[in-house]
């Protein structure tokens, strides 16, 4: 009647148990670095459905968190809504703006696109920062705690939960989403979009596609960390952002929804890796923002040079011998 | 008015130019955008602080020691992190290049730190009269320096064996190979030179702007557009591009709030890539990729 209880399944529940007793045992900051990974997690999903699969080099995925992160905002000041409407709802208006970049990038390709996204991501920084009524400028935005059926949610390990709930879905859903019709075209066109197009596929349409899809995931993480945060400034959507969930793409793997995970956690805990074993390392006199740039640079290129694929391929690797040698060992008590 | 306004374009424009120019080499040898580019400038520009402060050297004795590192510089870069990946995609090159200008710009911080510097120049606060107008003497060492550079340039360019094996690598690399060129020594050379050239643009312009590390980025951008307005790949194209664009740059700043001048480049590189993606000197039909 029961399913066997193979591994994996044991593994899996293990695995929910462990990240639902998590933020129990944590400090406060802690588990504020992991929401914040889950929050840029999303994000990077969105952007690897886009440049991974989609094959469109798209740097502006912060200047979509930004709509995301003010629509959830003034969804929630102006007209009340509470955070788990207004959070879907800015992943859809955040879908429906980014069609001012999608159709100037159906014209481009590659690098064009790239440094076009930059620009867009400029100029959409410059409105934010020059749209006093609406953004509040560079003084930020607050925004009004979070609360679900009148309790208020607050505290660190209250949002953790809504944010792993998020991110949980926004994976399934981007995982279910690329075995559809949808996501292979879009993996197609990807690959080749002269080869798509014989295929049958519409290449203007799923590329339009690719870029909603990708504005929607930015949206929600945008809107997560407006609600998360409480306060927004332009300072929270930079291009140095921009740029940190694209390292963020790569080093967890190109087009790998799992990696996208682990790129989430890697950006936001590299920085604080550095800067704990700064000290010890460069000495106190040293400037912290410095040694961590010239750190994380360093640390990309050797990505780059020396895991191309990406750390999801490097477990993927792992995972796989694993269960090799369970295997073998298996056959040997036979 | 509208005159100094030029002026200014055409001294900032020489600046785009130049790092246009030195994009568009490297994209044209290597097929690859080279995001450190701006921070190649930025760094000829602490050096030559570092050996005018230091070696006390006057301004445009200094200039040429601090072109040479810079160019030495680039052709590190070149054979630790490019050489490895330039077979691989176009993303990873990409990223291996934002990585150089990461590690730059973290470096520079460490070294120099964060506060804008002025570079010392005998020429800032000079003006030259002409007739009615004051010209400044600044602008003008900015747009002869660079026209120099720019006809160094051509020579090596036409005239010299290297730059014939420049211009066919870019043209065909299988080809190039098969004739004997070692393609790889050649890309080296193409860095170097790129290096030297964006060094020009940086040196230069300090003076008037503060020494900052951030600077170099958004000259990126802008020399970006710049060659994208001339027709990306162009080497002409770049130059011109650069020049208009300095120019546009300088004229609406000069009638319109000063808060549209930053922009400029942007609007015009979307309004370029929209209706002539081939730029104002770029061929038709060549794959933009």
């Amino acid at each position: 009647m029961n399913a066997p209880l193979n591994r994996n399944r044991i593994l899996w529940a293990l695995l929910a148990i462990c990240l639902l007793l998590i933020p129990l045992g944590m400090s406060n900051y802690l588990t504020y670095l992991i929401n914040l990974s889950g929050i840029y997690a999303i994000a990077i999903i969105g952007l690897n459905i886009l440049m991974g699969r989609g094959g469109q080099m798209f740097f502006g995925p912060v200047a979509l968190m930004a709509m995301g992160a003010y629509g959830a905002a003034s969804l929630a000041n102006h007209l009340n809504f509470p955070f788990y409407i207004s959070i879907p709802l800015s992943g859809v208006i955040t879908s429906i703006l980014s069609l001012t970049i999608a159709f100037p990038a159906l014209r481009l390709r590659g690098l064009y696109l790239a440094m076009v996204s930059v620009g867009y991501h400029f100029i959409l920084e410059q409105i934010i920062g020059g749209w006093d009524s609406f953004t509040g400028g560079y003084n930020g935005l607050n925004l009004k705690k979070a609360s679900l059926g009148g309790i208020q949610l607050a505290s660190d390990k209250a949002f953790y939960y809504i944010i792993l709930l998020a991110v949980v879905l926004c994976f399934l859903g981007a995982r279910n989403l690329m075995k559809m019709r949808v996501g292979r075209a879009i993996w197609a066109l990807g690959q080749d979009p002269v080869a798509a197009s014989i295929q049958g596929i519409n290449v203007t349409s799923y590329k339009i596609a690719a870029f909603m899809v990708c504005a929607f995931y930015c949206g929600i993480s945008g809107g997560l960390l407006a609600h998360y945060l409480r306060y927004i400034t332009p300072y929270h959507f930079t291009i140095a952002i921009a740029i940190m969930l694209l390292v963020g793409m790569i080093v967890g793997g190109w087009g790998s929804l799992g990696g996208s995970i682990m790129g989430g956690f890697f950006v936001t805990f590299l920085p604080e890796v550095i800067g704990f074993f700064k000290d010890s390392f460069l000495g106190a006199s040293v400037a912290l923002y410095d040694a961590q740039e010239t750190i994380s640079g360093i640390l990309i290129i050797v990505v780059v040079i020396f895991i191309p694929k990406g750390l999801a391929e490097w477990v993927k690797e792992f995972k796989s011998r694993w269960s090799y040698h369970q295997r073998e060992g298996g056959d040997s008590d036979r | 008015m509208l005159i100094q306004l030029i002026t200014g374009g055409l001294a900032i424009g020489s600046v785009y130019a130049l790092i246009a120019l030195a994009l568009v080499l490297i994209y044209k040898g290597s097929r690859l955008l080279n995001l450190a580019q701006g921070e190649l400038v930025t760094i000829a520009a602490y050096f030559s602080l570092a050996i005018l402060t230091q070696a006390r050297l006057p301004y445009l004795a200094g200039l040429v020691p601090a072109v040479i590192l810079a160019g030495v510089f680039a052709l590190i870069v070149e054979r630790i992190v490019i050489r490895p990946v330039v077979s691989s995609e176009e993303w990873s090159i990409l990223l291996a290049t934002w990585g150089v200008s990461i590690t730059i710009r973290g470096l520079i911080g460490l070294i120099w730190g964060h506060e804008p510097r002025p570079l010392p120049s005998p020429f800032t606060g000079q003006h030259l009269h002409w007739g009615a107008y004051a010209l400044s003497a600044q602008e003008m060492v900015i747009i002869v320096t660079s026209l120099f550079m720019l006809l160094i340039f051509y020579l090596f360019f036409k005239g010299t064996k290297a730059g014939l094996a420049m211009q066919v690598v870019a043209d065909n690399q299988m080809g190039a190979s098969l004739c004997g060129i070692s393609v790889g020594r050649i890309n080296a050379l193409t860095w170097m030179i790129s290096g030297m050239v964006a060094a020009v643009a940086g040196i230069t312009i300090s003076p008037i702007f503060f020494l900052q590390v951030e600077m170099g980025f958004e000259l990126l951008l802008s020399a970006f557009s710049a060659a994208v307005l001339g027709g990306f790949g162009s080497i002409v194209g770049a130059i011109i591009g650069g020049y208009l664009l300095g120019i546009i740059q300088a004229v609406t700043g000069g009638y319109m709030p000063e808060a549209i001048k930053s922009s400029v480049p942007f609007a015009l590189l979307i309004l370029v890539l929209v209706i002539r993606p081939t730029g104002l000197f770029g061929k038709a039909g060549v794959e933009k990729k």
